[in-house]
């Protein structure tokens, strides 16, 4: 019997040091969201359950986000038989077979071989503000802002290059593809800086891109500004953005935007009840505007028209890994501005009221 | 039998004090836990995470979802001696040097 507590007990403390110096990270986050419309039914979303792993030894790092959206349920339905090498088109399954998806949202490895030079590889998130703080665990709204929507691809697929060249200045140079289809292939760089003026922690950057077209996507410049500050609670995060076809001979043949113009301006103020955590009110407000849409086009994405958006919200968190989200957004009737007579998409005033609640672990 | 349980409470207690740790003027030092509140830039890590306050406990959530997390002792110690008034955290008992 004392043998065997001996054993149990050497065996849980070489498990407790283990734990201690372990270099591998295992953590992720579960989100799941309310939406209710005047007048509708509420819907429910179970968007996000997510793996995220990451080891690193010496200069070099690895890390993957793996994200199960929407409750995945993969049933192939009756198309069983046909063989997945041949690949599946939307639409292949009968209703309601196949639901959410799986996808490696990043996975790179990289080598920090001086403060004044990294190398980033394989498939990582764009370098833009809402970009990298959009996680549901940090993010204070529900739902995706136009910056990140439409001015720069969401993913590169290849490689990056940062650096600090010192006095609160950074850089990164990037080359590789977008696979969310708004892109292609491109080269973009970004100058920022961050640092302290008094009080206030500020940052701030700008960048451009150099898409290159394909037969759906014609050549694109997009050009990105970029600011934060936090100052005694308050927050503010701003971005605009721009981007812009460069072959006028293709571009009216094409179902996206010739151009496109986007906003996103957040405000908040964290209150810190310690013992009780932190409320955060927030105020978002979102424009985007879009020229050149083909004549009798009605497949442009709904986020290709001219909209504006306005989000109030509070974030409870009683735990820094615990967040509770409750938000009343505000889109009015979509202008059209231009001749074509099909966008007919946000047509009427659309106010919703959503409530979200998001787990994270580590 | 005493001693292994008395071994293993003391191993279990100090893997969950942390501590804080400066690179001042290229040296590594240990310092307090408001010298560590005041550190604008900080490379977090899972190891001693619980100690922290609840800024840094933040601090720790966006570092992982941005992955930036360290938690290679070699790693950190290597990134904190390239970055000059940087800082970091541990478990008691581990080095960082």
């Amino acid at each position: 019997m004392k043998r065997n507590f001996t054993l149990v007990f050497s065996l849980l403390a070489v498990l407790t040091l283990t734990s201690v110096q372990a270099a591998t990270s295992i953590s992720g986050y579960f989100d799941m969201e309310m939406f209710k419309k005047k007048d509708k039914a509420p819907t429910y979303r179970q968007h996000h359950m997510n793996l995220m792993m990451q080891h690193e030894v010496d200069i070099y790092k690895f890390f993957t986000e793996v994200e199960f959206e929407d409750a995945t349920d993969m049933n192939w339905g009756n198309k069983q038989s046909q063989s997945p090498s041949t690949g599946y088109a939307k639409g292949d399954f009968a209703k309601g077979s196949v639901q959410g998806r799986l996808f490696v949202e990043r996975a790179w490895a990289e080598a920090n071989f001086s403060k004044y030079f990294s190398l980033r590889m394989g498939q990582m998130l764009h370098g833009s503000l809402f970009y990298q703080n959009h996680y549901p665990s940090i993010a204070l709204y529900t739902g995706k802002q136009f910056t990140r929507k439409t001015i720069f691809g969401r993913n590169i697929l290849g490689l990056r290059i940062t650096g600090n060249l010192g006095m609160g200045i950074s850089y990164q140079l990037w080359n590789g593809k977008d696979n969310n289809a708004v892109t292609n292939e491109g080269n973009g760089a970004k100058l920022a800086w961050a640092g302290m003026l008094g009080q206030a922690s500020v940052s701030t950057g700008v960048q451009m891109a150099k898409y290159n077209g394909t037969a759906n996507a014609v050549d694109q410049d997009a050009l990105g500004f970029e600011a934060s500050v936090d100052a005694m609670g308050f927050g503010l995060w701003f971005e605009y953005g721009t981007r812009k076809m460069n072959n006028d001979t293709v571009k009216f043949s094409t179902a996206r935007a010739a151009e496109a113009k986007t906003m996103d301006i957040l405000l908040s103020y964290t209150m810190d009840m310690e013992e009780m955590g932190e409320f955060v009110p927030f105020f978002m407000y979102s424009t985007h505007e879009g020229t050149g849409f083909q004549k009798g086009d009605v497949t442009a994405d709904s986020y290709y028209t001219d909209k504006k958006e306005m989000i109030f919200g509070v974030n409870y968190r009683p735990l820094p890994t615990i967040t509770w989200k409750l938000q009343y957004k505000n889109q009015p009737k979509t202008t059209s501005y231009d001749n074509t007579d099909t966008l007919n998409k946000g047509a009427v005033d659309s106010n919703e009221v959503a409530l979200a609640f998001v787990y994270f672990y580590n | 039998m005493k001693t292994l349980l008395l071994s293993l409470l003391f191993v279990t207690v100090s893997a969950n004090a942390t501590q804080y740790y400066m690179n001042k003027g290229g040296t590594i030092t240990k310092i307090s836990a408001s010298e560590f509140d005041g550190c604008a830039k900080v490379f977090y890590r899972k190891s001693g995470k619980k100690g922290l306050s609840g800024k840094h406990k933040k601090g720790v959530v966006k570092a992982t979802l941005k992955g930036e997390l360290l938690n290679d002792a070699g790693a950190v110690a290597k990134a904190l001696s390239s970055h000059e008034g940087s800082c970091t955290h541990s478990a008691d008992g581990e080095s960082i040097k």
